[in-house]
C-alpha cells in the first residue's frame, strides 16, 4: 500500500514506510495516484448504485486521500456528485496523518533512525439522501 | 501547444460556499506557489487578535493540499476551533497566446475553460452549526472507527475526526478493481466484532 | 474300480441290510410263499423283491424254480418283520452327513432357506428345525485374531517413524504436511514443496492481503557463546561492513535487532562468500559489567551451513570438539501421543534425566542431515574461550508473512498470566516461571512485554522498525482453540494512537524487552519435557461444564517462551515497499503442533517452498540457496538443478525437445557466470587500454561521493589489501586451496573456493550503479532528494574505469521488469539492445522486440554420426561375441553429445547470439502483483557499466530478454535495488 507522496531528502537514505493499515470497511475507498482515475470512479459509483452495492445500510461511501491524492479524491467526490442526480450530499473531513521514514544504518556506528512527518488527509463523506 | 504559452489566468469568482458569515471575516486565499511559512504567518497574528472570530481557507487545483496542510498546522497550534468544510469545482479560465505570429500579424489566443476542484475551510473559535455537511468537532476523539461503525445510523450530521489513515492503492491494482464488488472478507467479520463489543 | 457314483451308493446305503430275505431253510422260498398270500398283491411285492433280489447289492437268488405251492405262516411272518424291523430302524437312522437341504433338488433350494425355516417344504420343515439347533450349525465364535491389516501394522508407531527419519529429518509438522503437502526430500530434511491443492494465486492473495504460515525449522542455529569483544574480532574477520552493517552494528549488539548479511571466508572479501545469514545477540543483562559473556544466534540455510561451520570453528580457533552425543534411540511411554507430538534430537542433557522418568517424551535417533550423527555438536575453543554450539532442530522457527500477520499473533497467543500466590502443587512443571514471578523486576518486564505485545494489534507489520526482536512469554496456546476456522481481521477498537504506538513505531522495542527465556537451555529444556500430552488436555476439555467454554487450566498451564521477530519484507527500491512483511516465531521444541494448528485456526494459509521462492522473487532479493551463484552451496546447487534439467529434457522424446543449439542457447540449463564474466573481462581489455594507476583509482575514489556521512574511513582503509588482493588475484591468494589463473579457463566447479567471479554486494557501488540506471525522467523527480554527488555522476568512460578495474569479474544481482507481453523463464538470456532496436522502440510503442535468427545446429552431423557408430557398435557386438578392439575408438568427447545441447568447451558467450549477453535471470515469472513478467537475475557488472554508456538518457536501463526455447526478444526495464 505505497502512498504517493515524494519520499523526504536526508543525507542517508531514507525509506519511507507505509502508513498504519486500517480497517476497511466496504464504505471506505483509498484513493491513490497509481490507479487510474476512471476506475476508481466506477468502483465508487457501483458502490452507490442501488441495490447490491450502497456501502452499508446508510448508503454512504467514504472517501479517503492522503497527500497529493486530496485533489483526486476531491475529483472523484464532485463527479459522483454531478453524476448523481442531485441526491448525493458531500461532508469533507481534514486530518493529519503521521508517517514514519526509517533510515536504515549505513555501518557499524549508525543507529536507524526514524523520523515522522505529517501529511494532509481528506474524508468525504457522501450520503445518498433525499436532495434538499 | 508547444508554441503556445499561458497569457492570463484568471478564476471564475464565486461567493463562499459559507452562510452566516461577516463580511470581513479574514480570507485566505491560497494558490499554487504560496509559501507556508508566509501564510502561517499571516493567519497566525490574525487569529491571535480576540476579536477575528473566524478564518477561511480557499484554494483550488493544485493548492488544494497545500489549504489543507495550512489548516491542519493552525488546529493544532490553536486547539479548540470548530472546522467545516466545504468542496466544489471552480472554473478557470486560461487564455493561452501562440508564440509564433501568424502570417497576417494577428496571434492566435486560446481560452481554456477548466473545472478544477476547489476546497474552502472555515475554522471559528466559536462553536458552529454541527447539522451542516462538513462540519467538524473540535480536538476530536481518539477512537474514531468505534464511533463511526456504532453511530452510522445515527449521527448523521457530525462526522467524528476521520481516519488517521489513508491506504494507496497497492501495486496489485487491478486485483482491486476486480474486488470492487466483492467486498473484503473483513466485512463480516467486522459484523461479528460489533456484536462482541460492550458498550454499543 | 467302483466309480464315485457307485461309491456315494454305498455311503448311503450302508445302514441298509444287505439281504431282507430270509432264507435260513432251503423250503418255503418267498416264491413258494407267493401263492398263499394271494392274489397279485403278494405277487407284486413278489416281483418287486425278485427286482430287489437281482440288484447288486443284494444276494442273488436263482429264480429257477416257480412259485411255491404253500407258505409257512411263522417263518414268513419272521421274515417279514426282520425286513419291516430293518427297514424301519434305516429309515430313521440318518444316512449321510449331507444337510436336509441337499436332499431337495438343486432346483427347489433357496438361500433363505439357511435361515428362514418356513422356506423349505413343509415335509422338511422339522427336519431342518432339528437340524439347525444342533451345535455344529450354531454360528461359530470366531478366533480373537485381527485382521490382515491390523496385523501388519507396526506395533510401535512412534519406532516406525524413527526409523524412517534416519535418512532424512522430519519436521515437527512432517505429519500435517504430508497429508496435504507434496513432499520433497532436500538437505537432508523432508519439507513440503507445495500444496496439493491448486493454490497458487491464494498463496499470493495470503502473502499479499493476509497471513502465510511457513514452518522454517529446517534451518539451523549457531550458538556462539563468549566475549563480546573476542567474538566481534574473530566475527568481524568474516563480513565486511562495506555490504552492510556487520556483527558489531549498534541496535543488533544491543540485542533489539536482529541482522542480516553475508558471510565470507575469513578475510577474503570481496569473494569467497559462504552465504547469508541472519543473526540476534542476546541482549546485555543490565547489572552486567560490560565485557560479560554474550550469547549470539547465527540462523543459516542447512545448505550453507557445513561450509560457515568450519568457517567459524576456523576462525574462532575450536577444534575441541566438548561432548558428542552417541545415536541413542530410547523406548518410551505408550501413552504419549505420539502423532502429533514427535520431538526432536536428544541433547546430552536428555541423556541423563533418561533413566528414571515415566514422561520423557519419546526420543529420537539422533541425526540431522548435514551432520553425522557421532560427531560433537559443541566446540570450544582454548584460546578465546569461546564456545560453538549447534542448535539445529532444538529451536523451531514459524514465519508469517503478510500484513495482518500480528493479527494472527496476537490472535492466538496470550501473555503468560502471572502467578499471584506461591502454588506448590506442581513443582517441577513451570518451576522457573514460579521463580520468576517472585522477582517483581522481572514481573515489570513482563508486564511490558505484555504491553508492547498488545500495541502490535492495531498495527501492521510493516509499521515497525525492520528487525525488531521482542520476547514474550505465552501460555499454552491450545486452551483456546477456536473450534472453527476463521480468518483473524484486524479489530478496529485497537487501534489506537499515542505516544506508545509512535515510540514503537519509530524506535521499536526498548533493549530489555527482547529478553526470553528461550536463550536459556535449561528453560528450554524443562518446558519441552513437561509439555502436556494431548490427550491429557483432551481429557480435561471433556471435563468441562460447558462444552466448548474456555478451558482454564490455572497455575497448571505451561508458559512457553517465545521469541518474536519481525522481517522487514522488501525493504530496497522504491515501490512495494515493506511488502511480505512478517513475523518469525521461536519455538522451544517439542511445542511445534501447538502452535501450528492455532494460527492455522486463525486463518493462516500454508505455504512450501515453492511459496517461498515466489516470496523472494515478489520481495526482490536473492532466494537462499539458488540465487547466491558465488557460494559453494549454491554452485553445487546449481549443479543439481542442471542434472535434474538435463533428466528431464532427455526423457522427452527426442521429436519434442526443443533444439537449444538452434535458439542459440548455449546453457539453457545452467548458467555459466565464470565464462561470462571471464568473457567480459577479455572483451574489456580488449576495447580499452588497461591503465593501471593507483593515483587515477584513488582520485575517484575521493570524488566518489563521500557527501554521505557514512563511515569514511572504511572505504579507505580495506582499499589497500583490496587492490593488493586484486593484483594477487592473479595469483593465490595463501589460503586458497587450488591455483587459480585469470587467464585460464576455468576447469571445473568442484574446487568450491576457487570461485573467480564474485557478486557486489557494496552498498555505496550498488547504489551509484542504481542510479546509473535509472532514465532521465526518473531521475529529475528524485534528483533533489538524493542530494549525495554520487549520483549527479554520468557513467562516461573515466568514472567507470576504476570501478572496473577493482571489480573485474563481479557480478550485480538486478530486477527486470518487462515492459508489454512476456513471462521470463528460468535461465532466460539478458542481452544488450541494439542501438537499432532503441530506435525502433522509440518510434513505435508497440514493438515487441527484434528476433533471433535460427543458428545452425553444427553438432547435428556428429550426433547423428555417433548414433551410427552406437547402432554399429551393438550389432556388432551381438554378432560376434568378443568386442573388437577397433570398435572402441569413439572419442569420449562425442560420448556425451545430446542432439540440441551444446558440448561442453563452450564458445565465447557473450558474442555468440545477435545482442550481447549481459546476464542470466535466476527467477522469473508473471507477476501477480505488477500485472507483466518480472524476473530476478545477475548481470555482469563490467557489461552493465559498458551498456550504460552507450544509452540514450531517456532509454537507459532497457533491456532485451529471451527465454532459453524461443527466438523472440523482449524489452524490459533493469533496475538495481538497494
Amino acid at each position: 500500500m505505497a502512498e504517493a507522496g515524494p519520499p523526504t531528502e536526508a543525507e542517508r537514505a531514507l525509506r519511507r514506510r507505509l502508513p498504519r493499515r486500517l480497517p476497511r470497511r466496504r464504505s471506505d475507498v483509498y484513493v491513490n495516484m497509481k490507479t487510474d482515475f476512471k476506475a476508481q470512479l466506477s468502483r465508487c459509483q457501483k458502490l452507490l448504485a442501488p441495490g447490491a452495492g450502497g456501502g452499508g445500510g446508510c448508503a454512504e461511501l467514504c472517501i479517503h486521500g492522503l497527500g497529493l491524492a486530496i485533489n483526486r479524491a476531491i475529483n472523484i467526490a464532485l463527479q459522483l456528485e454531478a453524476t448523481g442526480g442531485g441526491a448525493l450530499r458531500l461532508a469533507a473531513h481534514t486530518s493529519t496523518v503521521e508517517l514514519a521514514d526509517a533510515a536504515e544504518p549505513e555501518g557499524d556506528s549508525d543507529e536507524p533512525q526514524a523520523r515522522t512527518r505529517n501529511n494532509s488527509a481528506i474524508h468525504i463523506r457522501v450520503c445518498r439522501a433525499a436532495p434538499h | 501547444m508547444e508554441n503556445f504559452r499561458k497569457v492570463k489566468t484568471s478564476e471564475e469568482e464565486s461567493p463562499l460556499p459559507f452562510s452566516d458569515l461577516p463580511s470581513d471575516v479574514v480570507e485566505m486565499k491560497v494558490k499554487e506557489g504560496s509559501k507556508i511559512r508566509n501564510l502561517m504567518g499571516f493567519a497566525m497574528s490574525k487569529m491571535g487578535l480576540e476579536a477575528t472570530r473566524q478564518i477561511v481557507f480557499s484554494g483550488c487545483g493544485r493548492a488544494v493540499t497545500k489549504t489543507v496542510t495550512c489548516v491542519e498546522i493552525m488546529k493544532r497550534k490553536l486547539g479548540g476551533l470548530h472546522q467545516v468544510t466545504k468542496v466544489q469545482y471552480k472554473t478557470l479560465l486560461e487564455v493561452w497566446e501562440n508564440k509564433d505570429l501568424q502570417p497576417d500579424g494577428h496571434r492566435e489566443h486560446l481560452t481554456v475553460h477548466k473545472n478544477v476542484p476547489s476546497i474552502c475551510i472555515l475554522l471559528s473559535k466559536d462553536p458552529l452549526d454541527p447539522n451542516q455537511m462538513g462540519y467538524q468537532p473540535p480536538d476530536h476523539p481518539e477512537d474514531l472507527w468505534v464511533d463511526e461503525t456504532d453511530t452510522l445510523e445515527e449521527r448523521s450530521g457530525s462526522f467524528p475526526k476521520g481516519v488517521k489513515r489513508r491506504l494507496a492503492s497497492p501495486p496489485h491494482e487491478e486485483e482491486e478493481e476486480q474486488h470492487a464488488k466483492k467486498p473484503p472478507l473483513q466485512v463480516q467479520d467486522h459484523q461479528e466484532d460489533l456484536g462482541t463489543m460492550a458498550g454499543c | 474300480m467302483p466309480n464315485a457314483k457307485e461309491k456315494k451308493r454305498a455311503k448311503k446305503m450302508k445302514n441298509q441290510p444287505t439281504s431282507v430275505i430270509f432264507s435260513s431253510d432251503g423250503g418255503p422260498s418267498p416264491h413258494a410263499m407267493w401263492s398263499q398270500n394271494g392274489g397279485e398283491e403278494t405277487h407284486q411285492r413278489k416281483r418287486q423283491e425278485l427286482r430287489s433280489e437281482t440288484s447288486r447289492g443284494y444276494s442273488h437268488q436263482s429264480i429257477s424254480h416257480g412259485m411255491p405251492k404253500y407258505l409257512t405262516v411263522s417263518p414268513f411272518v419272521r421274515a417279514r418283520a426282520a425286513e419291516i424291523k430293518a427297514m424301519l430302524k434305516a429309515a430313521t437312522q440318518k444316512s449321510s452327513n449331507t444337510l436336509v437341504f441337499q436332499s431337495l433338488p438343486r432346483h427347489m433350494r433357496r438361500r433363505a432357506m439357511s435361515h428362514n425355516v418356513k422356506r423349505l417344504p413343509r415335509r422338511l420343515r422339522e427336519l431342518a428345525r432339528a437340524e439347525a439347533e444342533k451345535p455344529e450349525h450354531q454360528k461359530k465364535e470366531l478366533p480373537k485374531s485381527k485382521c490382515r491389516k491390523a496385523r501388519r501394522r507396526h506395533i510401535n508407531l512412534v519406532a516406525e517413524f524413527n526409523r524412517r527419519q534416519k535418512k532424512n529429518i522430519w519436521l515437527e509438522t512432517h505429519i500435517w504436511h504430508a497429508k496435504r503437502f507434496h513432499m520433497v526430500k532436500k538437505w537432508g530434511y523432508c519439507l513440503g514443496d507445495r500444496p496439493t491443492t491448486k493454490c497458487y494465486r491464494a498463496c499470493y492473495r495470503a502473502m499479499a492481503n493476509h497471513c502465510l504460515l511457513q514452518d522454517l525449522s529446517y534451518y539451523c542455529c549457531l550458538e556462539l557463546i563468549g566475549k563480546e569483544e573476542e567474538l566481534l574480532t574473530a566475527l568481524a574477520r568474516m563480513c565486511n561492513v562495506d555490504s552492510g552493517p556487520t556483527f558489531a552494528a549498534v541496535p543488533c549488539l544491543a540485542g533489539r535487532r536482529q541482522g542480516a548479511l553475508t558471510v565470507y571466508q575469513r578475510d577474503r572479501y570481496p569473494e569467497g562468500a559462504l552465504g547469508p545469514v541472519t543473526f540476534i545477540w542476546k541482549p546485555r543483562n543490565e547489572s552486567a559489567v560490560g565485557s560479560a559473556s554474550r550469547q549470539l544466534w547465527i540462523w543459516t540455510h542447512p545448505a550453507f551451513k557445513q561450509d560457515i561451520l568450519a568457517e567459524l570453528k576456523a576462525v574462532c580457533h575450536c577444534s575441541e570438539p566438548m561432548d558428542s552425543c552417541i545415536a541413542k534411540p530410547v523406548v518410551t511411554l505408550p501413552q504419549e501421543e505420539s502423532k502429533t507430538d514427535i520431538t526432536e534430537k536428544v541433547g546430552q542433557k536428555r541423556k541423563q534425566k533418561d533413566d528414571g522418568e515415566i514422561d520423557v517424551p519419546v526420543k529420537k535417533i539422533i541425526g540431522d542431515g548435514t551432520r553425522d550423527p557421532h560427531q560433537s555438536y559443541r566446540w570450544i575453543s582454548q584460546t578465546s574461550g569461546i564456545m560453538i554450539s549447534d542448535l539445529t532442530m532444538e529451536i523451531l522457527r514459524y514465519r508469517l508473512i503478510g500484513p495482518l500477520s500480528h493479527c494472527v499473533l496476537t490472535e492466538a497467543l496470550k501473555a503468560a498470566s502471572v502467578h499471584s500466590n506461591l502454588e506448590t502443587t506442581y513443582p517441577e512443571m513451570n518451576s522457573w516461571w514460579v521463580e520468576n514471578c517472585r522477582n517483581p523486576e522481572q514481573v515489570s518486564l513482563h508486564h511490558r512485554q505484555e504491553a508492547f505485545f498488545e500495541l502490535l494489534q492495531g498495527l501492521s507489520s510493516s509499521n515497525i522498525p525492520s528487525g525488531t526482536v521482542l520476547g514474550l512469554t505465552v501460555g499454552d496456546p491450545r486452551v483456546n482453540l477456536p473450534k472453527k476456522r476463521s480468518k483473524a481481521m484486524p479489530n478496529p477498537e485497537k487501534y489506537q494512537d499515542g505516544e506508545k504506538v509512535r515510540q514503537l513505531t519509530l524506535e521499536g522495542v526498548s533493549a530489555e524487552c527482547a529478553q526470553s527465556f528461550l536463550w536459556d537451555r535449561n528453560i528450554c529444556n524443562s518446558v519441552t519435557e513437561n509439555k502436556m500430552p494431548e490427550q491429557h488436555l483432551n481429557s480435561l476439555r471433556s471435563k468441562l461444564l460447558i462444552p466448548g467454554s474456555y478451558l482454564d487450566l490455572g497455575p497448571q498451564e505451561s508458559k512457553i517462551p517465545i521469541l518474536l521477530v519481525q522481517q522487514p519484507g522488501k525493504i530496497a527500491g522504491e515501490d512495494r515497499p515493506g511488502w511480505g512483511s512478517g513475523w518469525d516465531i521461536y519455538l522451544p521444541k517439542g511445542w511445534g503442533m501447538a502452535f501450528w494448528l492455532p494460527f492455522i485456526y486463525r486463518g493462516a494459509r500454508v505455504g512450501g517452498l515453492q511459496e517461498g521462492l515466489k516470496h523472494s522473487l515478489y520481495k526482490r532479493t536473492p532466494h537462499v540457496p539458488s540465487d547466491y551463484p558465488d557460494c559453494p552451496a549454491g554452485i553445487q546447487f546449481a549443479r543439481e538443478l542442471e542434472r535434474n534439467l538435463l533428466e528431464k529434457f532427455k526423457r522427452r522424446p527426442p521429436a519434442k525437445r526443443a533444439n537449444y543449439i538452434k535458439h542459440g542457447t548455449l546453457k539453457p540449463f545452467f548458467c555459466p557466470w565464470e565464462k561470462l564474466t571471464l568473457d567480459w573481462e577479455a572483451r574489456n581489455e580488449a576495447s580499452h587500454k588497461y591503465v593501471d594507476s593507483s593515483v587515477l583509482e584513488s582520485e575517484d575514489l575521493a570524488a566518489e561521493g563521500e557527501a554521505s556521512c557514512g563511515p569514511s574511513h572504511g572505504m579507505f582503509v580495506p582499499e589497500s589489501p583490496r587492490r593488493k588482493e586484486m593484483d594477487a588475484s592473479s595469483q593465490n591468494n595463501v589460503q586458497m586451496e587450488g591455483v587459480t589463473d585469470v587467464t585460464e579457463l576455468h576447469k571445473g566447479d568442484e574446487v568450491i573456493s576457487n570461485c573467480t567471479f564474485c557478486v557486489l554486494r557494496r552498498k555505496k557501488l550498488l547504489r551509484q550503479v542504481s542510479a546509473w540506471c535509472q532514465p532521465a525522467y526518473v531521475k529529475t523527480r528524485k534528483i533533489r532528494h538524493h542530494a549525495s554527488a554520487l549520483d549527479q555522476q554520468e557513467p562516461t568512460a573515466d568514472t567507470l574505469l576504476p570501478v572496473v578495474q577493482r571489480y573485474p569479474r563481479a557480478l550485480v544481482w538486478v530486477c527486470l521488469t518487462l515492459l508489454k507481453r512476456g513471462s521470463p523463464e528460468l535461465h532466460a538470456m539478458i542481452c544488450i539492445p541494439s542501438k537499432d532496436d532503441l530506435f525502433q522502440l522509440s518510434k513505435d510503442k508497440h514493438f515487441f522486440g527484434p528476433q533471433e535468427p535460427k543458428h545452425s545446429d553444427v553438432f547435428k552431423n556428429k550426433v547423428l554420426k555417433q548414433k551410427a557408430m552406437k547402432k554399429r557398435q551393438s550389432i556388432g557386438k551381438g554378432k560376434q561375441n568378443s568386442a573388437s578392439g577397433t570398435m572402441n575408438v569413439i572419442p569420449t568427447k562425442q560420448d556425451d553429445l545430446v542432439l540440441g545441447l551444446w558440448p561442453d568447451p563452450l564458445p565465447d558467450v557473450t558474442s555468440h547470439c545477435s545482442r550481447v549477453l549481459l546476464g542470466f535471470v535466476t527467477q522469473g515469472d508473471f507477476s501477480l502483483a505488477f500485472g507483466c513478467g518480472e524476473a530476478v537475475g545477475f548481470v555482469s557488472l563490467t557489461g552493465l557499466l559498458h551498456m550504460l554508456m552507450d544509452q540514450p538518457k531517456e532509454q537507459k536501463g532497457l533491456v532485451l530478454l529471451r527465454n532459453p526455447a524461443s527466438l523472440q526478444y523482449r524489452f524490459a526495464r533493469l533496475t538495481v535495488e538497494v
